[in-house]
């Protein structure tokens, strides 16, 4: 199974959502309305606060080939 | 808005502990991979380091996980008292250590007129977050002055709660973005009076 997504910048966190719905996964990501932030923007580049970040924040560094 | 953020938890973390790699184009034109291994310091730099100050970037990869549940709160006050307003946030401030504990994260805004208070968690059943919640509600529904909303509810998946959440908000709100990351020592306050008398300073907080 598909652990890993990359998204080209432009994406917005409702599109990344739906992709990992479909795929039965949760995204660490922002929320707004509309989900219009973007994945690859701002919102990173400050952090990335999250409703669910407490849970999902282990091994940033360890699965990259 | 000041985040409460528990921050020395082996769970804390942000957007950017999910990252695995960014491609980038820097100052010079280069398009570059910035991963651990390679371009080491710019990936560093990138999580975390401000927007558009070290170049563009053109693809984020994220590492994801299994789908759960959630058990969500939400606790939303309109406020004609500032005492029972700063009394609220209090209670919130006293319960913070625990709510942490039990994995929740949430989003929470607040003035002396109104305070909105949303939290959830992964793999918890909603009589959990009933119990933990229940004196809460309560506290808020005692005090002078206060017209009160409040539930709890279970999220079958991410995008249920999603949904909700990003659907039923407008587009911006009139709150004044500082940023505050408190430590739980802060949190574990023997004057919460004083830390809820700072925040309430604030034209907004937000909880995380």
């Amino acid at each position: 199974m598909t652990s890993v997504f990359t998204f080209g910048a432009g994406v917005q966190w409702f599109e990344a959502y739906e992709v990992a719905r479909q795929r039965n996964r949760v995204m660490v990501g922002g929320i707004c309305s509309g989900g219009s932030i973007g994945v690859a923007g701002g919102w990173l580049a400050g952090g990335g606060h999250s409703l669910i970040a407490p849970n999902y924040g282990l091994g940033m560094q360890k699965n990259l080939a | 808005m000041p985040d409460l953020v528990q921050s020395h938890s082996h769970r804390g973390s942000v957007g950017v502990d999910n990252v695995l790699e960014i491609t980038i184009v820097t100052a010079n034109g280069d398009h570059v991979i910035a991963n651990p291994y390679r371009n080491k310091d710019l990936f560093w730099a990138l999580r975390g380091g401000g927007g558009g100050t070290w170049g563009v970037v053109t693809s984020v990869t994220y590492k994801t996980h299994p789908s759960t549940s959630f058990s969500a709160a939400l606790l939303s006050v309109n406020s004609t008292n500032v005492e029972s307003t700063k009394n609220l946030l209090m209670e919130i401030i006293r319960l913070t250590p625990s709510i942490v504990d039990q994995g929740y994260g949430g989003y929470g805004f607040g003035t002396t007129e109104q305070m909105f208070f949303f939290v959830m968690s992964p793999n918890l059943t909603v009589e959990q977050t009933q119990a933990t919640f229940s004196p809460l509600f309560e506290f808020a529904i005692s005090q002078p002055g206060f017209s009160v909303e409040n539930y709890t509810i279970l999220y079958q998946d991410f995008w249920q709660a999603y949904e909700l959440l990003s659907t039923n908000n407008p587009v911006g709100i009139p709150a004044e973005l500082s940023s505050w990351l408190l430590p739980k020592d802060v949190i574990e306050t023997d004057q919460p009076e004083e830390l809820a008398g700072e925040l309430l300073k604030l034209s907004s907080f937000a909880y995380s």
